[in-house]
């Protein structure tokens, strides 16, 4: 968990450096809920709340939902997502090494689908947000929810919000305007950070690089078909869009909610990036990955069981 | 064929708490897990199916002796789906906003294993006295665990209890809906996931209940 931990630092300090302190009030908010209702859930299962809370998977949990999530949002969303996905994503099934789906994603999804305005509200990536919404502005929001109409006009279409509400040409049109970035902006950061920490986990053996690996080729394999076939967007701006990087290096690499047998994982972590897509552009939602984790997380122990069977005998270890 | 008849205070246990059809025997769960967003459509539904279980179960319990063992299933399913069928129309002629707000789960009653399941395991094998009952009590307790969890996600969701009474008791009942928060609370109650959540909640509930005593 502490290589985790440190691998999520660079994306934890970009997305700080390009949102302010809202992120870092999310992480906070997440992490005493999560916390809180870990140590009265394990009490009431009779566990050791000590052991429970050192394995230090609260702290991941919190750092991922806090990195999911808009960085402007009244306290008891992030609050919310952090006790709902300790409960319901984690102990409901008998804690750590139990839990069916990921459990930040089960929190998460909790809270996009209960408070869909305020969860699909993303200011613009940018260093200088700052001074536009200052920190003070943001305190205020977060402790009473209360909009001030400056922040609900710098609201901002995300590139994949824009592609799904406009399509294609209002997206390549807006890259235009903005020359010298890539349709993602200024997100291309955030995912090269995701990117960066990955690369150290899979580096250091901490991960197993095929479930990364099966994340990018399914994503990038449906990109393209989607791009001949329906004149979808361009391969690149799927893989650095929305979620694709953190999803490939640190939620579906979950060796609990993963599965076993390599050849399964190939499959499972193809089948995440098909899913996403396939919600990404012919979808409502502006991404899908948060489905698709947990799509894909309920068939693993079906793949597992699949492909053993298939393969018996020659199961590589 | 029949084995003797359980007393009348025992079939009422059986069907409110101890074999519950919906927490207990876990059947029926389509439709408890798809119209109870409030509680008033969990009512609705609960009605007509203790109707249509309690006249099925009296009059599978009449033919039980004429109905040949082989074809029973097929003979069930068809008293069954008369009784859905009546009950269908007279829903959709005096409570049709009611009508309108089951859509689909109304005819689908047929397949709710429920009513099968008890027309196989208890009218075919009884007289129609206990028969009755029978259908009464499991009709009864089917219709509270509906009540029960449409009021919850109604409660959670949008903080109001009661919405829509006017659909199924009239004019009279416009004023009955509670509010007591304005506008939606926690919208993933009402939604297909907040179904499984609170059933699960309910499920856990009454396992503890029991646990206790």
């Amino acid at each position: 968990m502490g290589e985790v931990l440190l691998a999520l630092t660079p994306a934890a300090a970009v997305s700080i450096w390009l949102f302010g302190v809202g992120v870092a009030l999310n992480i906070a908010t997440v992490l005493v809920a999560a916390t809180l209702v870990e140590a009265v859930a394990v009490r009431a299962r009779g566990g050791s709340v000590r052991a429970a809370l050192g394995d230090g998977s609260v702290l991941v949990t919190a750092l991922i939902i806090g990195l999911c999530l808009p960085p402007l949002l009244p306290w008891w969303i992030p609050a919310l997502a952090g006790a709902l996905a300790v409960l319901l994503g984690k102990q409901v099934y008998g804690g750590l090494g139990q839990n069916v789906f990921n459990p930040a994603i089960v929190g998460y999804v909790a809270v996009v689908l209960a408070f869909p305005q305020a969860t699909g509200m993303w200011p613009a990536p940018d260093p200088t947000l700052g001074a536009v919404i200052s920190n003070g502005e943001a305190w205020r929001y977060f402790l009473s929810g209360e909009l001030t109409p400056l922040a609900d006009a710098l609201t901002h279409a995300t590139p994949l919000d824009r592609l799904a509400t406009d399509g294609l040409a209002a997206l390549l049109a807006h890259e235009a305007a903005v020359p010298g970035l890539a349709a993602t902006g200024a997100w291309t950061w955030l995912g090269l950070a995701f990117l960066l920490g990955g690369i150290g986990l899979v580096a250091r053996r901490t991960i197993d690089w095929r479930l990364p690996s099966g994340v990018l080729i399914g994503t990038a394999a449906t990109a393209a078909l989607f791009a001949v076939v329906t004149d979808g967007a361009a391969v690149g701006f799927h893989l650095l869009a929305g979620a694709t990087l953190m999803v490939a290096f640190f939620i579906a690499t979950d060796p609990v909610t993963a599965p076993v047998e390599s050849r399964a994982r190939w499959l499972y972590a193809a089948g995440i990036g098909v899913v996403a897509m396939v919600i990404r552009e012919l979808g409502g939602h502006p991404d899908g990955f948060a489905f698709a984790i947990l799509m894909m997380n309920a068939t693993a122990p079906l793949l597992d069981y699949w492909v053993r069977r298939s393969w018996r005998g020659t199961a590589d270890s | 064929m029949t084995t003797p008849a359980p007393q009348s205070r025992t079939i009422w246990r059986e069907g409110l708490w101890r074999n519950n059809a919906a927490l207990v025997q876990l059947l029926g769960l389509c439709p408890l897990l798809a119209v109870t967003s409030t509680a008033v459509a969990g009512l609705g539904l609960g009605i007509a199916t203790l109707l249509v279980l309690t006249a099925s179960s009296v009059v599978v319990s009449l033919i039980r002796n004429w109905v040949p063992q082989d074809v029973r299933i097929p003979v069930f399913i068809l008293v069954i789906a008369s009784f859905v069928t009546i009950v269908e129309l007279l829903v959709a002629a005096w409570l049709h906003d009611l009508y309108r707000t089951l859509g689909l789960f109304l005819p689908l009653i047929v397949t709710n294993c429920a009513i099968l399941g008890r027309a196989e395991a208890f009218a075919s094998r009884h007289p129609v006295g206990p028969a009755a009952i029978d259908g009464v009590a499991m009709g009864c307790g089917f219709a509270a665990v509906l009540v029960v969890l449409g009021a919850l996600r109604e409660l959670i969701g949008r903080g109001t209890l009661l919405a829509g009474a006017e659909q199924l008791f009239g004019p009279v009942a416009a004023g009955w809906t509670i509010e007591l928060v304005e506008g939606d609370l926690f919208l993933l109650a009402i939604l297909p996931p907040g179904a499984f959540i609170g059933l699960a909640l309910l499920l856990a509930l009454k396992n503890r209940l029991d646990d206790r005593s």
